[in-house]
């Protein structure tokens, strides 16, 4: 089994978790709204995605159903749960304690130290 | 609350599988289908946006194989895969498959079914409520007893001294007294088979008396009816009540349901069926089989002649005859119940018997009672144990072979393995996938070998009754869930155990080696070391095994071989035992002089007699007897038999001295007694025994003359000093066993006879017809099973070493092709390499035999007591167990010797 970089996978994670909490999208639209809200400034691996997906629904953080796409299409439109509510909170919460500890580091003066 | 989520898609992963790669589908094509049309959009020609679409995607089965992997499904789809495979392995060998799973199941199977007997024999609880609380009365005493009669179980401790479970009834009613540590006291006592006259048809039933208290104290209800209880349990009255096995409810009324009030007449009194125990109900011993248990106060009505001793035994304090039972009380220990018991019995043995001070005082025991007298464990314990290790080592041999199988697939899968480890495989991922080709073969094993053992499985247990006995099994094979759990236990380890070491071999070891290897899997040392290890193992054990047979047999052999002092060929036994109610004292003794008469004068009939105690028949009574005009003595316990005149003609045992009975030996005449050889040399050594006494029952018995030994009871036993009397001088008589011997074989004698007994009393049915040879075969039948049952394993084992052997020279010879190329080219004629093949087996061969002899000579030790004139170490037995092994190995190795000399070279030379 392929394993990337943790962080990466995590990041993933909360990305989708965060374009899903916004309204229920189908695999495509999470796609498409991440590199809208980056503002295009970030891209997925169109791979990596489904499995994360479907990684997320297996633990019960997100949810999925059958659903009418844009021009009338069936697709699985994910949305998301509580308990994906509350991770989401508690990974925001991580990431940026964790980036205000990395960025102090890096900022630390060679006089500083 | 997460893994709960988790769990639930798990489940539905599993279960909707279809739908659940039907959406995977959907979704990564409406996927696809999406960007494409963007990137038309965005302004690419249809063609071109479907190949970005995808390129940029990746590979679609990929992302779905790590869709599969992120629900948890990869495990699951990894078992079921490496399941079908191991299955399309197994197809694809159906030979190497149908030996495999065929030796696996008989190994098994044979586990499995003496599992059963032990579960019967041995484990399975009673059908009593809280058995644990029962308690099983017992003494112990010096050797000179302080009864003079006693019946029932006795054993000699390690001590000298004697335990016996018997009492007699005045002490158990003074006994049953004891309400401060028991809720209820019971006894019980068999009787032994006797006649029941059904609906004007007599038959023989086991039966069993029991005291009011019996049911109430074993807190089982029976099945049907109601039970005996105080009130049945009361002295006189001229008709009485029985509770009827289920067993015996089904073979003789049908299970009718009116047969519970039906009358039945016993010796002519008439007995009402009032309820019928529950199925499988078995009293407090596993070992009881009673068909039918009425109350202890009826014995004087229904049995009043039956012992030794005449007349009502109730209130005799002198026969010894009742085992008694006691619940204990919830709040009393044992020791504590011990201790008040002591004191009671002493009591209640002081006032009921006089003071003798010549004899020893008995002393009171507490046994565990929670499976009675477990006659069972007694008789069976250690012959099971002995077929528990056999089959075991049947079982380890066909491990072996699985073993020595799978690691020759193995030696040719190497290269493949070794390239999945070198490619970043898992070791455990490919041992789950050996173990599951193994399961494969053990599961199919342990199945198959399962059902063969229950649909046998009454086979042993009727190879243990006698071949004239009715009724129920001793005991059934027991097939319950402590069984099947065993089993599974067994197939597992034994798939573990045939596994682990092809597993070994391709997973451990040097990758690169591995690599390197060719099609042809030069097996390195090591490795053929094991293939060769697991072929010594099995001739080891096949030897062991077949030293077990051979000892047995001449156990057989030799207990067969015992001079038995008679002629037992074409002696026909039967019993005939009149009611009591209409033969008894003086008519009862006309009656046998009568159809002795008659029988002997039947045409086809040389000679005819009867006895009380037929010889070789297991039973062996005994009783004491004064000398020169003494008393009765304990130190004189001799056996006796009281027999018709004609006894010694018809057996054909020699009278050495003086003369046997005549038909001046009757009632009214002196009474004289015929003793054997050995009576004389214990006795009278170096005397003249005609003239002296014996004093036995009151009377005086001048020896007339002196017969030749015979066997007791048991073959085994030593010949013990008899003393014979005729029947009409010894008291009153049971039920007496004629023998009959025919001028020829004969086998439409007993019509004659049967027409004959008719002619004198229509109502006089005739038992228990066998052969004096049946009579002996099933004093050996214990000894014949366990010859048959080594035999067959014996058997077995050798074909599956032999299956080994030839399966290992097999592949040598394959393995080898291209050298034997060679030398064949080089000059060496066919028989150098006939020669040479041979030579790689003899050693393999010579090592597991000197091995097999060491082992079995070391474990034979252990079933010492199971032989007769044979020691352990027997050099006789060694040397045919190492001569047959050594002749089924060289022919096994003889085909694949004969395959390699016949090798052409020039294929042989190109072989890779």
């Amino acid at each position: 089994m392929a394993k990337p970089a943790d962080i990466l996978q995590g990041t993933l994670d909360m990305l989708i978790l965060k374009a899903v909490s916004l309204g229920p999208l189908h695999g495509y639209g999470v796609l498409l709204r991440i590199q809208q809200i980056s503002r295009n400034r970030l891209e997925i691996q169109q791979g990596s995605l489904y499995p994360a997906l479907y990684r997320l629904e297996h633990q019960g953080l997100i949810e999925s159903e059958w659903g009418e796409s844009e021009n009338r299409r069936r697709a699985r439109f994910y949305r998301l749960t509580a308990a994906g509510r509350r991770r989401l909170q508690q990974e925001t919460r991580n990431w940026n304690r964790m980036a205000d500890i990395i960025a102090g580091i890096l900022d630390t003066r060679p006089d500083e130290a | 609350m997460n893994a709960f989520a988790t769990l639930r898609s798990w489940m539905r992963a599993i279960l909707r599988r279809s739908d659940l790669e039907q959406r995977m589908d959907d979704e990564l094509r409406f996927h696809i289908e999406s960007y494409t049309t963007d990137l038309e959009r965005a302004g690419f020609t249809t063609e071109e946006a479907r190949r970005r679409a995808r390129v940029e995607f990746g590979g679609a089965e990929a992302r779905k194989e790590e869709c599969r992997d992120a629900l948890g499904l990869r495990l699951l789809d990894q078992l079921v895969a490496d399941g079908r495979y191991a299955g399309r392995q197994l197809r694809r060998a159906p030979v190497f498959t149908a030996i495999a799973i065929m030796s696996l199941a008989l190994g098994i199977g044979a586990n499995s079914a003496i599992f059963s007997l032990m579960e019967a024999a041995l484990w399975r609880p009673t059908l009593v409520h809280q058995p644990d609380r029962l308690q099983l009365f017992s003494w112990v005493s010096g050797p000179r007893a302080l009864m003079n009669s006693s019946s029932g179980n006795w054993r000699r401790t390690t001590t000298g001294s004697r335990a016996s479970t018997s009492f007699s009834y005045p002490v158990f009613e003074l006994l049953a007294r004891q309400h401060t540590v028991f809720d209820t006291v019971f006894a019980l006592t068999p009787v032994g088979p006797v006649t029941v006259v059904v609906n004007g048809e007599p038959e023989r039933v086991q039966a069993q008396l029991v005291s009011g208290e019996f049911y109430a104290g074993i807190g089982v209800s029976p099945g049907a009816g109601r039970a005996i209880g105080p009130a049945d349990d009361e002295r006189g009255g001229r008709q009485t009540v029985a509770v009827i096995s289920d067993g015996y409810w089904a073979r003789r009324f049908g299970r009718d349901p009116s047969a519970v009030g039906a009358g039945i007449r016993i010796n002519q009194v008439p007995v009402t069926i009032v309820g019928v125990n529950a199925p499988g109900f078995t009293g407090v011993d596993p070992g009881d089989v009673a068909d039918l248990i009425m109350p202890l106060n009826a014995q004087p009505l229904v049995f009043p002649n039956r012992y030794v001793r005449n007349g009502s035994l109730l209130d005799d304090r002198d026969y010894w005859w009742v085992e008694v039972l006691g619940r204990l009380r919830s709040d009393i220990t044992p020791m504590q119940a011990q201790s008040a018991m002591e004191v009671a019995f002493l009591q209640a043995v002081k006032s009921t018997l006089p003071d003798r001070p010549d004899r020893d005082q008995p002393q009171f025991r507490l046994l565990p009672g929670a499976r009675g007298q477990d006659n069972l464990r007694e008789a069976f314990a250690r012959p099971l144990l002995v077929l528990a290790a056999l089959v075991g080592v049947v079982l380890m041999i066909a491990c072996t072979n699985v073993a020595s199988l799978l690691l020759a697939r193995a030696a040719v899968r190497r290269r493949e393995f070794s390239l999945r480890l070198a490619l970043g495989a898992g070791r455990w991922r490919i041992t789950r996938q050996l173990l599951t080709e193994g399961l494969a073969l053990g599961l199919s094993g342990g199945a198959l070998g399962f059902v063969l053992a229950y649909w046998t499985r009454h086979t042993i247990p009727q190879l243990l009754l006698p071949s004239w006995a009715s009724g129920d099994l001793q005991f059934d094979a027991a097939f319950d869930a402590r069984v099947l759990m065993l089993t599974i236990a067994v197939t597992m380890a034994t798939t573990v155990v045939s596994s682990v070491a092809p597993i070994w071999y391709s997973v451990r070891g040097d990758i690169n080696a591995g690599l390197k290897d060719g099609e042809r899997a030069t097996m390195s040392p090591p490795a053929a070391m094991r293939g060769k290890g697991l072929v010594v193992l099995q001739v080891c054990m096949s030897v062991s095994l077949l030293i077990g047979t051979g000892l047995f047999v001449r156990t057989l052999w030799n207990l067969r071989g015992i001079s038995l002092g008679f002629r037992p060929e074409r002696v026909v036994l039967f019993t005939i035992d009149p009611p009591r109610a209409r033969y008894v004292g003086q008519t009862r003794r006309a009656l046998f002089e009568r159809l002795g008469e008659a029988i002997g004068a039947t045409p086809g009939i040389e000679a005819a007699s009867l006895a009380q105690t037929p010889l070789l028949s297991g039973i062996n009574p005994r009783t004491r007897v004064g000398l020169n005009g003494g008393m009765p003595e304990p130190k004189n316990e001799v056996s006796f038999n009281n027999v018709g005149g004609r006894f010694f003609e018809t057996m054909g045992i020699p009278i050495l001295v003086g003369r046997s009975f005549d038909e001046h030996d009757r009632e009214t005449s002196p009474p004289v007694a015929v003793v054997n050889q050995q009576f004389v040399t214990e006795f009278f050594p170096n005397q003249n025994p005609i003239g002296k006494t014996i004093r036995n029952g009151g009377l005086l018995y001048e020896i007339v003359g002196v017969c030749g030994d015979t066997p007791s009871g048991q073959l085994r036993a030593p010949i013990p000093p008899t003393f014979y009397r005729h029947f009409t001088q010894a008291g009153e008589s049971g039920p007496m066993t004629f023998q009959v011997r025919t001028a020829a074989t004969d086998s439409t004698i007993m019509n004659s006879v049967r027409a004959v007994v008719r002619g004198i009393d229509s109502e006089l049915p005739v038992f228990d017809i066998r052969t004096q040879t049946e009579q002996i075969d099933a004093l050996l039948s214990r000894e014949r099973l366990f010859v048959a049952l080594t035999s067959a394993f014996g058997a077995l084992a050798l074909v599956l070493a032999s299956i080994g052997i030839y399966g290992l020279l097999g592949h040598s010879v394959s393995r080898r092709t291209n050298e034997i190329g060679i030398r064949i080219a080089l000059g060496a004629d066919r028989r150098n390499v006939r020669v040479m093949i041979l030579r790689e087996a003899w050693s393999l061969v010579v090592l597991g035999v000197v091995t097999g002899v060491v082992t079995g000579a070391a474990l034979s030790r252990y079933i010492r007591g199971m032989l007769f004139g044979v020691t352990p170490m027997d050099p006789v037995t060694l040397l045919g167990a190492v001569t047959v092994m050594t002749l089924v190995a060289l022919l096994a190795a003889w085909f694949p010797a004969r395959k390699a000399s016949r090798l052409d070279p020039m294929t042989a030379l190109r072989h890779d």
